[in-house]
């Protein structure tokens, strides 16, 4: 079954007076329950394509549907925090409109569980580092229980061990729950790992759209993995060249 | 050695320079008096008590100003803020209203609202106003775009976006305007009692010099910047606690 639909969507973006192709008649739809990532060299129009889904920005061609009203979570490159709120207030931006104090209290104590952070309840995010405010916003899009969530390269910024940690606490956040994930990365390993199904952009097209058919727990030194990490790299590579 | 420290010995420093001076008939007594007579001005008028009642009444000028300031011009760019249409017909002359110093003011605030505490709170709106107004609405311009579009993504009204993101992502630029328009409320004061007062600190150093009592003058002097300080460092030390984030922030800039 189909979550959202995309259809012959284009957008296009006026660099002084230029028109630029961010993208350019994609068709796409995104099953429920699924884990897929975008990958693509950056200006590939990943980052269009999610603001498009996310409803930031309205297609110039085509149409979006969804199947039906879905509540999302977005995690942007930033963690995109208030810097005058402690991570409990940051958390309960997402929960403003609950009007149950109690039902707040405990999505709260549970998502600060889920993330590391309840040591961290009282701080404001200055004192916290650049992996642990990812962690709070990535907290901030679950605890509304998202059924789809939106990551616009959300590890990109980290540094590898608290990348790792946090792909393995996403692995299981999928796996606990019946959400659907787009991911967007420019990390081909990354995507491998997480997801099963990865497309691939190119000058605003979808270029590659591939099954991930590797075991749950994967490996990166495993055949297969490499295998198809390899295909993904030419996949981005060749279609470069193909386009003038 | 501590900071304080060592600002501690450079002010006992300075008053035996003064006081050497003084004593050694090096410069002339009159216009430099001893630390030991302004130390005796001092007694005389806390004794008589017109020291505390002068700087009780300047107290009382400038937090009534200060907070008729804040009230209007705080609101004001927020409207300005919200609607840049109605902005742009007022930027052009707020942009002239700023670049007249206040004091130049004074005597037309003194034929509009007489020499009583109208003029001198007046002269302080205009003082503190452009600090206060401009950090605000500067504080509010500047919040980052995407952190309102986080907002649309958790599905937030117009107005959700204003309570929760606008105004606390502002607060620091906004708490900053108010502690720089605290200090210029202070200095436009004095000008204003050394103008057209009968009281107040400005007052009483403008009464001195005309009673040739050079003493109360220094005194008056001190007494202005010991206050100045102390009420700038008690507010800096409050917002501190009571904002953690706010040292952060100004270091950041």
């Amino acid at each position: 079954m189909a979550l959202l639909t995309l259809e012959n969507v284009s957008k296009i973006y006026s660099i002084e007076g230029l028109p630029v192709m961010a993208l350019d008649s994609v068709t796409l739809s995104i099953e429920y329950g699924s884990f897929v990532s975008v990958i693509g060299k950056s200006g590939a129009g990943k980052t269009t394509l999610l603001r498009i889904i996310n409803q930031l920005e309205k297609p110039d061609k085509g149409t979006i549907s969804y199947d039906r009203s879905v509540k999302t979570g977005t995690i942007f490159q930033e963690p995109r925090l208030i810097r005058t709120k402690t991570v409990e207030k940051n958390l309960q931006l997402a929960l403003c409109r609950e009007k149950n104090r109690e039902e707040v209290k405990n999505l709260i104590d549970e998502t600060l569980r889920m993330t590391g952070l309840t040591l961290f309840r009282k701080a404001y995010p200055f004192q916290l580092s650049g992996g642990m405010a990812q962690r709070v916003s990535l907290g901030r899009a679950l605890c509304r229980k998202p059924e789809l969530l939106l990551m616009d390269e959300p590890f990109g910024a980290l540094d590898a061990i608290t990348r790792k940690n946090l792909q393995g606490e996403l692995r299981t956040i999928f796996r606990s729950s019946n959400i659907t994930i787009i991911f967007i990365t420019h990390d081909v390993t990354e995507a491998i790992m997480l997801s099963e199904r990865i497309l691939v952009m190119n000058n605003g097209q979808i270029t590659d759209d591939i099954k991930v058919t590797l075991p749950k727990d994967r490996n990166e030194n495993d055949k297969d993995f490499i295998e198809l990490k390899k295909h993904l790299y030419e996949s981005i590579i060749l279609k470069e060249n193909k386009i003038p | 050695m501590n900071a304080f420290f060592r600002q501690t010995i450079f002010i006992i420093f300075l008053i035996a320079a003064w006081f050497f001076f003084s004593e050694s008939g090096l410069v002339n007594s009159y216009l430099v008096p001893s630390p030991i007579k302004i130390f005796e001005a001092g007694i005389e008028m806390v004794s008589n008590g017109k020291l505390q009642a002068n700087i009780l009444i300047s107290i009382v000028r400038v937090v009534y100003g200060f907070c008729i300031t804040a009230i209007i011009a705080m609101p004001l760019a927020f409207i300005f803020y919200l609607f840049p249409l109605l902005y742009s017909y007022f930027s052009g002359f707020l942009a002239f209203l700023k670049s007249i110093p206040p004091l130049a003011t004074v005597p037309l605030l003194i034929l509009w609202f007489g020499i009583d505490e109208a003029s001198k709170i007046a002269l302080i709106f205009l003082a503190s106003f452009f600090p206060i107004f401009l950090d605000t609405f500067n504080g509010l311009a500047q919040v980052d775009k995407k952190i309102l579009e986080m907002g649309d993504t958790l599905e937030l009204t117009h107005f959700e976006k204003i309570y929760h993101i606008l105004i606390p992502e502002a607060l620091p630029s906004i708490i900053t305007g108010l502690r720089l328009g605290f200090a210029y409320c202070w200095r436009a004061l004095i000008g204003a009692e050394m103008i057209a007062a009968a009281s107040g600190l400005g007052y009483m150093i403008l009464d001195a010099e005309e009673m040739a009592r050079i003493d109360i003058v220094y005194l008056g002097i001190i007494s202005i910047g010991v206050f100045g300080l102390v009420i700038e460092h008690t507010i800096l030390k409050w917002v501190n606690r009571i904002f953690p984030w706010m040292n952060f922030e100004c270091k950041a800039k």
